[in-house]
């Protein structure tokens, strides 16, 4: 569907062109899931406090899980704070399901594993720094 | 009373303790422990479900009274070092104790669910109670990661399902045979892993109304659900003041709330959640009556009372009429509620109660009636939202241990009138129930069915009475071999 190389470069021509004023780097995230749990992981990145997590996120990408593991790549992140959330869309409606109270029906997670009954974890609780080099995180989905 | 009343349960007394020292194993918990002492053998790493075999029974067993009488409350409150003590904590435990052919036997296990599990692996208590905050409690996916199913039971007889029920979470579907949990019910994908009430109630044509609350929301969730249960019908209303809403009732046209002025400010899964509710002195006792038919609702004001259990609702001449237990100081009754502590003065003793709400002119009347010192109302299984006049309920007597908490005495009402048992001296009464000799039969006919557990001899008996005559004793009764922890709500199921 997508050409990853001239998302690549379409993504990185700002950073050469400032020339190391705004660097970038590479995220590989890894999602644990429950073994015998089907479906697709779709996992999205936010950059700031607002508009997290339910606003409209910076990047958003799907895989399906192997074993367990459902690993997605986001290249080329400037240098800086991120968040990501993520769910395991068990009926293929590409919509985290919620009951009447609002409490997610499907697995969710967010980065650092945090969580909360209440409702979602705050930007701050799930943020982890990018610098300019490549970098992995782990999460799971419960 | 009669001498030979008295002198049959002198001799069924004297019986039982004879049984229990018979088991000479020693026990003699004192009565700052008795609540504590019910617990102990439950606490630990998981152990097998307890089976008695046949029980011997002292007195008479009615022949006819066939069933199984499933009982369910919070029983393990240690593992790893680590104590939950509060009432309303601890896994929960399910009893069935089996009325059949003559005989009786009990079995009892502790439920797995996916907390119990969860804490078996770890080799120690995890999340924090509803009274007590752990350090490091792992975060929760939603309420059922910490639902220990504790608190009372759902037969739905059609399908032969049984639930154990917590109010904070899903209903937990149990096996009716091995006890063993079979998982959460999903009753529909917008209910799936939302609060279903501990207290839902059975129309007599076998239709169970039930409903969820989640405190802080402002929202109840209500739930029709077919005998055979099927989801008929969700339906969510807004209820501002609907953070601790424990037990409601259902009349031909109506369900009933009432919301107490007890007001929740903390975070929900952010540790325990008693420390942040707070009594709202100058908020009234909210009435919500809800109609059947399409959920509008007309809002009534009381003075302030708290509660936790209503016995029933019925519609009669333009009202519609309310019996429960107020509980005038609820908030300060939970916070005493620890099984290590040794019960101290109260005020606002629980006090039976009526309400009249007359809808065509918006008024409101509370009015106490006879005994108070009581909890735990009963009614005629097949009469909910039907007018009743037969109620059992615990009672506390003057002659209980002033250090032990909890009830001492079974009354039957009927109508003004009064007729009780008292166990005795170092007994405490857990819920009765009754049990009508036929499902059409009219109130007040049948049996009473209940366990009581002497801490002396750390042993727990059931006891049947005659309905109608429950200040003569037990007709007959079975002592365990070994205590039960003491616990909250039963149902009966008869074959």
């Amino acid at each position: 569907m997508h050409n990853p190389t001239l998302y690549k470069l379409l993504y990185a021509l700002p950073a050469i062109l400032s020339a190391g004023a705004a660097q970038a780097g590479d995220l590989k995230i890894e999602v644990n899931v429950p073994t015998g749990r089907q479906g697709a992981v779709l996992a999205a990145v936010f950059d700031k406090a607002e508009g997290f997590p339910r606003g409209t996120p910076i990047r958003t990408a799907t895989a399906q899980p192997v074993q367990g593991k459902a690993t997605l790549q986001f290249t080329d992140l400037p240098k800086g704070d991120y968040a990501i959330t993520a769910y395991l869309d068990e009926n293929s409606n590409t919509k985290l399901d919620t009951n009447l109270f609002g409490l997610p029906t499907e697995l969710y997670g967010f980065s650092r594993n945090a969580r909360n009954l209440a409702g979602p974890p705050s930007f701050a609780d799930a943020a982890f720094r990018m610098e300019d080099n490549a970098q992995q995180q782990a999460f799971e989905l419960k | 009373m009669s001498t030979h009343t008295s002198t049959r349960r002198t001799a069924l007394a004297a019986l039982a303790a004879a049984a229990a020292g018979a088991a000479g194993l020693g026990h003699a918990a004192d009565a700052p422990q008795a609540w504590r002492s019910s617990y102990t053998p439950h606490n630990g790493p998981l152990k097998p479900a307890l089976d008695s075999g046949p029980l011997r029974i002292e007195g008479r067993w009615p022949a006819a009274l066939q069933g199984t009488l499933y009982r369910v409350g919070p029983a393990r409150r240690e593992l790893g070092g680590v104590a939950m003590n509060h009432w309303f904590d601890g896994d929960g435990m399910l009893q069935a104790f089996r009325l059949a052919g003559g005989k009786v036997s009990h079995r009892g296990a502790l439920l797995a669910t996916p907390k119990l599990r969860a804490e078996e692996a770890a080799g120690r208590l995890l999340y924090s109670g509803f009274a007590q905050t752990l350090p490091d409690s792992p975060p929760l996916s939603g309420p059922d990661t910490v639902n220990p199913a504790n608190i009372n039971l759902l037969s739905l007889p059609a399908s032969r399902e049984l639930f154990a029920l917590w109010e904070g979470g899903s209903a937990l579907a149990v096996d009716t045979e091995s006890l063993n949990a079979r998982g959460f019910k999903v009753w529909s994908p917008d209910t799936q892993g939302a609060p279903f009430s501990a207290h839902p109630r059975t129309t007599p044509d076998g239709t169970v109304w039930s409903f969820g609350y989640m405190p802080g929301t402002g929202r109840l969730l209500v739930y029709e659900i077919s005998p055979s249960g099927q989801l008929r019908r969700q339906h969510v209303l807004a209820a501002p003041q609907a953070d601790m809403v424990h037990d409601f009732a259902i009349t031909e046209r109506h369900l009933v709330f009432l919301l107490m002025p007890l007001k929740f400010s903390g975070t929900l899964g952010a540790g325990n959640p008693l420390a942040h509710y707070q009594w709202e002195e100058k908020s009234p006792l909210v009435a919500l009556l809800v109609d059947k038919a399409d959920f509008k609702v007309q809002r009534f004001e009381l003075p302030a009372t708290g509660l936790f259990h209503l016995a029933n609702a019925w519609e009669q001449g333009g009202t519609v009429q309310v019996r429960f237990v107020a509980q005038p100081d609820i908030l300060g009754a939970m916070r005493q509620m620890d099984v290590n502590r040794s019960r101290s003065a109260k005020t606002g003793a629980p006090q039976w109660a009526q309400i009249t709400l007359t809808p065509a002119t918006g008024q409101a009347r509370m009015q106490a009636l006879g005994p108070d010192h009581v909890e735990f109302p009963r009614i005629h299984p097949a009469r909910n939202g039907l007018p009743t006049r037969f109620t059992t309920m615990l009672a506390r007597s003057p002659k209980m241990d002033a250090q032990v908490d909890g009830f001492d005495s079974v009354l039957a009402l009927h109508g003004e009138q009064q007729k009780r048992h008292r166990y005795g001296d170092g007994w405490i009464a857990e819920e009765h129930v009754y049990v009508p000799s036929s499902i059409s039969a009219p109130e007040g006919r049948g049996w009473v069915v209940g366990t009581a557990y002497h801490w002396p001899s750390e042993r727990t008996a059931l006891s049947v009475f005659d309905a109608s005559a429950v200040n003569a004793g037990p007709l007959a009764r079975v002592t365990l071999p070994y205590g039960l922890p003491l616990g909250l709500h039963g149902q009966f199921v008869s074959a």
